[in-house]
């Protein structure tokens, strides 16, 4: 599903953020990116969902090569991903319905669908109830289930997460991997960057980052 | 269907965001209708002059002074030839007696203290062409002044036409005029939507990252450029509309007091119409490029 090939990353200034990484993701696995800070994690989910191309090597995403993509093709492969984010990013000045639904007009998904698929999202995460709430009378882990309703309304294969619990306490932190465990249950690729890999009895791949190396891929 | 019901839903957005800013959005409208109203009026003035040189030119004469020895015979043969032409509408003969008896009159003389010893005039024929185009009238002349008899062929539309090439020349200078006015309207409308890009900066990067395409991106901030242009030209075309039927309801006093018979032309419903879509055009082109630059940079 995911390939990467002796892929590089070279930001302005020489800084090497991604070094001779090369892995492969299925469809269906549970994934854990984790590594220190700076090792180069988030560069990985942006190479990923091509947000930033590959300095050297060969990404392949469901059979295209990411790194000789056109730029107009760029936006219907990220909506085949699902991003969560650290800090959520949500719009403030709209409401949770409106928050999930314009993911759902970008992907051009029928008008007639929209207020379905939307309740339906918020009713996986356990929001429904919150719909017409604006984000900012939410928790920090209300605001994080929201952003998953959010990536998750638009049925996306892969989910990908950038530290999706990096801002919230143990309660919240548990609530929210055990969205992503069921969503893996689904059949979704769930791929998570994150400082440590929570405890689970789910089977999952581990990719070890160290200062933009790969160092290590485990099976658990 | 779920195509243009989509473009709908943006145009009621943008025109809620700008129903949300009522006051820029109302400042914009008068920005962009005086901008275009300054070109438009200067246009309908050089119309106007136009219209009434056009008509004096039409009620212009053409004199032709004969030669002091001329014979009868002579004069008899060019009033044949001036019946015979189609393209003079009527022409009538004075003789020099008559028009140094009519000059002594008009300047209060006689004979005895006018100072001169004969009489300098010669004799002339009167003529009014019915033609209006000017290099037609200069062959007409040329062909009269080659007549057997005729001393000198003149005509008095020698002042209309030093002011249709003022005409012609202000009219090359409102259409400069109007480019640069153009490229300052493009210049604030886009600069106006760069402000409403970055105002709106965190919706359209989170956009992007989930797969909005620059088409997405775009649209609402181009139905903005619309609205902007669309108001900004009925403000120019309500305000000019406005000036023209005041300046109508002086020109009537004026009429009362002197006589005259005088209109102002208005402009005709396509030109305010290409007013109002030339208003548009350029805030959707001034929009189109903000919106790409704003882009590029994300």
């Amino acid at each position: 599903m995911i390939k990467f090939d002796q892929v590089y990353k070279r930001y302005p200034g020489n800084l090497e953020a991604l070094q001779n990484i090369t892995f492969e993701i299925n469809a269906g696995e549970l994934i854990f990116v984790t590594g220190p800070s700076g090792a180069g994690k988030s560069t990985l989910l942006k190479l990923i969902t091509a947000i930033e191309p590959p300095t050297h090597g060969t990404i392949i995403f469901e059979n295209q090569n990411l790194s000789q993509i056109k730029s107009a093709a760029i936006p219907y492969i990220r909506r085949k991903f699902g991003l969560v984010f650290q800090d959520h990013k949500l719009l403030y000045d709209r409401n949770c319905y409106e928050n999930i639904a314009l993911a759902l007009e970008i992907n051009e998904v029928s008008i007639n669908d929209v207020r379905g698929r939307v309740r339906a999202a918020l009713d996986k995460v356990g929001l429904l109830n919150r719909e017409k709430s604006m984000p900012i009378s939410l928790s920090g882990g209300e605001q994080q289930r929201l952003a998953i309703a959010r990536a998750i309304a638009c049925r996306p294969s892969i989910l990908l997460a950038d530290e999706p619990t990096g801002n919230l306490d143990k309660k919240y932190a548990d609530e929210i991997m055990n969205l992503f465990y069921s969503f893996q249950e689904l059949g979704v690729t769930v791929i998570i960057a994150t400082h440590e890999i929570p405890t689970t009895s789910k089977k999952y791949k581990q990719l070890y980052l160290q200062e933009g190396n790969l160092i290590k891929i485990t099976d658990h | 269907m779920n195509y243009f019901v989509s473009h709908y839903q943006i145009l009621l957005k943008a025109l809620q965001r700008s129903h949300a800013s009522m006051v820029s959005t109302l400042m914009m409208f008068l920005v962009i209708g005086v901008t275009l109203i300054l070109p438009s009026i200067s246009f309908l003035v050089v119309q106007n002059l136009k219209s009434i040189s056009q008509t004096i030119q039409h009620e212009s004469q053409i004199t032709i002074f004969l030669k002091k020895d001329i014979s009868v015979d002579a004069k008899n043969k060019i009033e044949k030839d001036l019946k015979s032409r189609i393209e003079i509408s009527n022409y009538h003969y004075v003789k020099k007696e008559e028009a140094w008896s009519k000059l002594q009159k008009s300047m209060g003389f006689n004979e005895s203290n006018n100072g001169l010893s004969e009489n300098p005039l010669p004799d002339a024929f009167f003529i009014s062409p019915n033609i209006v185009n000017s290099n037609q009238i200069e062959i007409l002349k040329s062909s009269l002044d080659r007549l057997e008899g005729v001393d000198q062929v003149v005509d008095d539309t020698g002042w209309v036409k030093k002011l249709n090439s003022m005409l012609h020349l202000a009219n090359k200078a409102i259409f400069l005029a109007s480019i640069l006015l153009a490229f300052m309207l493009t210049v604030v409308i886009g600069n106006t939507i760069r402000l409403q890009m970055t105002s709106h900066f965190k919706e359209i990067e989170l956009s992007k990252l989930i797969g909005a395409t620059n088409q997405f991106i775009r649209r609402p901030f181009l139905y903005s450029g619309f609205i902007y242009g669309l108001g900004g030209g009925l403000t120019a075309a309500l305000s000019l509309k406005l000036i023209v039927i005041c300046l109508n309801q002086t020109v009537v006093e004026v009429e009362a007091i002197y006589g005259a018979q005088f209109t102002i032309v208005d402009l005709t419903p396509q030109q305010y119409l290409s007013i109002v879509g030339s208003s548009i055009l350029i805030a959707i082109l001034a929009s189109f490029i903000s919106i790409n630059q704003s882009i590029k940079k994300l």
